[in-house]
């Protein structure tokens, strides 16, 4: 949770793996990131945290292969856990990242470096070109059409609800086991401790149980699935 | 009992429904002051000991905020008034209109819970029984005046006249798989003329959720102030840039039944409504729990849907 002083307080998440130094990637989307973006080099915010459950890594660790599927601002998440299973030894994986356009694609420098790493197959999308773009064009679930999904591979995706809710659509026609697929919702949040119910869905509280949770865990929630 | 002093208090009045909860969940509450350019912050947890009048169905509805607001970590305002507060629950001698206590496991009277238990003699005053040592202090503080010997015994007739005749219509409440099985089109049914107003939470006794705000108090003094919110707004899940997983006001109204009876009797073993029935006193649109609760219970029983994959 991060105060801007005089302005509130709302929930982010670490873009790098967090030590004595962390990143956070905002986007401009309301009142507090628009105060944060307004900062200055060496103005101080508050923090507390971190709160919730983060990425199975032991579990992903252990997975025949992994795939991560980001749409947008849901990359900067997957991110601390891209820079994590590339300093530790990690199955192989794929990455799909579908953006709205390619100026909105984040981390565009990080994309060769990743690449080349022997483990991976990255691919990228957007919904929308441009003139210069000469890539894959179209939602992210569209890349599953160009991929080989590996038997028994563990999905993590993060990104938009709508976003989220076809990607697991597409993984269960796929053969993914719910278990297998693993989200990180996004909600309104508070307190960040469980207290204050603003992050509440279904039985759970997001800040507490989450964010990240396996599809068989929400399934039967009627929200946003 | 009658070797346990009683004692009268008088000049006390029992707040209204909606300024119940405001005794010890407040409406509107101060954590913390801070100073934007000294970043000095100030956390605000000095409270005075005072007397909180709640009925027994609060009572019972404390004992599951105090799972939720206690366990660890725990809220720490919440925990300082628990300590200094003296809860003094007061029996009700015949219902309430609306009230369904029974129907939830609840009752007329307290059941051994809060510090002191207060009888209604007549108007404004009451017949004191002490419960706890913290009640026993307070009472002792106030230099109250003991019960006339005899009063004790025709309190208790008062009290067994009120469950004798508690005319209070008994209902079913559905169970947690019953309100599993309602498919949505019946909470769209059910949920239709609702203004998704929030009164219902405002009024409940066991719902605390809260919203925070950083309040401007001069160019360089702010605090972060929290204020009742309501599961059944919009705002509740609204995140930036208008996203929300609780899209429309059914799934939100449907929540607010789910967590009540579904989930928190399951994750707590207790139900998360004591039948007070405010919630129907307050509605403006007129919702009778009652009728919801009996309806659910039916519906829940015949409807069996497999388990289904999400749409």
């Amino acid at each position: 949770m991060l105060t801007v002083f005089g302005v509130g307080e709302a929930p982010f998440a670490f873009s790098s793996i967090a030590g004595k130094k962390f990143q956070s990637t905002i986007r401009k989307a309301g009142t507090v990131t628009e105060a944060l973006h307004k900062l200055k080099v060496g103005s101080k915010i508050g923090i507390r945290g971190p709160f919730g459950k983060p990425f199975p890594l032991d579990e992903l660790k252990n997975a025949n292969s992994i795939i991560i599927v980001a749409g947008g601002i849901g990359l900067p998440p997957l991110r601390s856990l891209i820079q994590y299973i590339f300093a530790n030894d990690f199955p192989n994986q794929i990455i799909l990242y579908g953006a709205r356009t390619p100026a909105d694609l984040l981390f565009k420098k990080k994309f060769e470096k990743w690449k080349k790493n022997p483990k991976t197959e990255m691919l990228v999308t957007v919904d929308n070109g441009d003139a210069n773009w000469k890539g894959n064009v179209g939602v992210v679930t569209t890349l599953f059409d160009k991929i080989k999904v590996p038997e028994n591979a563990k999905v993590v995706t993060v990104g938009p609800a709508i976003m989220m809710k076809f990607v697991v659509k597409k993984c269960l026609e796929l053969g993914v086991k719910p278990e297998d697929i693993i989200v990180s919702l996004e909600n309104r949040m508070t307190c960040g401790y469980g207290k204050c119910g603003n992050c509440a869905y279904g039985k759970y509280l997001v800040c507490k149980d989450g964010p990240v949770f396996t599809y068989e865990q929400i399934k039967d929630i009627q929200g946003i699935f | 009992m009658s070797s346990v002093k009683a004692y009268i208090i008088k000049d006390l009045e029992v707040p209204p429904d909606l300024e119940m909860k405001n005794q010890y969940v407040f409406k509107r509450q101060r954590i913390l002051s801070y100073n934007i350019k000294s970043l000095k912050i100030k956390e605000h947890l000095d409270v005075d000991e005072k007397l909180i009048l709640i009925r027994p169905c609060d009572a019972i509805a404390l004992e599951y905020i105090d799972k939720v607001m206690l366990e660890e970590p725990a809220d720490p305002q919440y925990k300082i008034l628990r300590e200094q507060g003296i809860f003094a629950v007061v029996n009700c001698l015949k219902s309430c209109d609306g009230g369904f206590c029974l129907s939830t496991g609840g009752s007329l009277l307290n059941n051994g819970l809060g510090d002191l238990e207060l009888t209604p003699l007549k108007d404004k005053e009451y017949f004191v029984e002490v419960l706890t040592e913290k009640g026993h202090n307070y009472i002792q503080k106030l230099g109250l005046k003991e019960a006339p010997k005899g009063l004790g015994e025709k309190v208790d007739k008062m009290k067994k006249d009120a469950l004798g005749n508690p005319e209070q219509e008994i209902i079913v409440i559905p169970t947690p798989e019953q309100i599993r099985n309602i498919p949505m089109e019946e909470w769209e049914k059910i949920a239709s003329g609702c203004l998704g107003c929030g009164f219902c939470n405002y009024s409940c006794p066991t719902c605390t959720c809260y919203a925070e705000s950083h309040v401007k108090k001069d160019t360089n003094n702010f605090s972060k102030v929290r204020v009742w919110d309501a599961c059944v707004l919009e705002s509740f899940n609204l995140m930036a840039g208008g996203h929300t997983l609780m899209p429309n006001r059914s799934r939100r109204f449907r929540r607010r039944y789910s967590h009540k009876f579904e989930n928190i009797p399951e994750q707590y073993g207790v139900l998360g409504c004591v039948g007070c029935g405010r919630c129907y006193k307050l509605c403006p649109a007129h919702f009778d729990i009652k009728k919801i609760l009996s309806y659910l219970a039916k519906k829940g029983a015949e409807v069996k849907l497999p388990v289904t994959a999400s749409q």
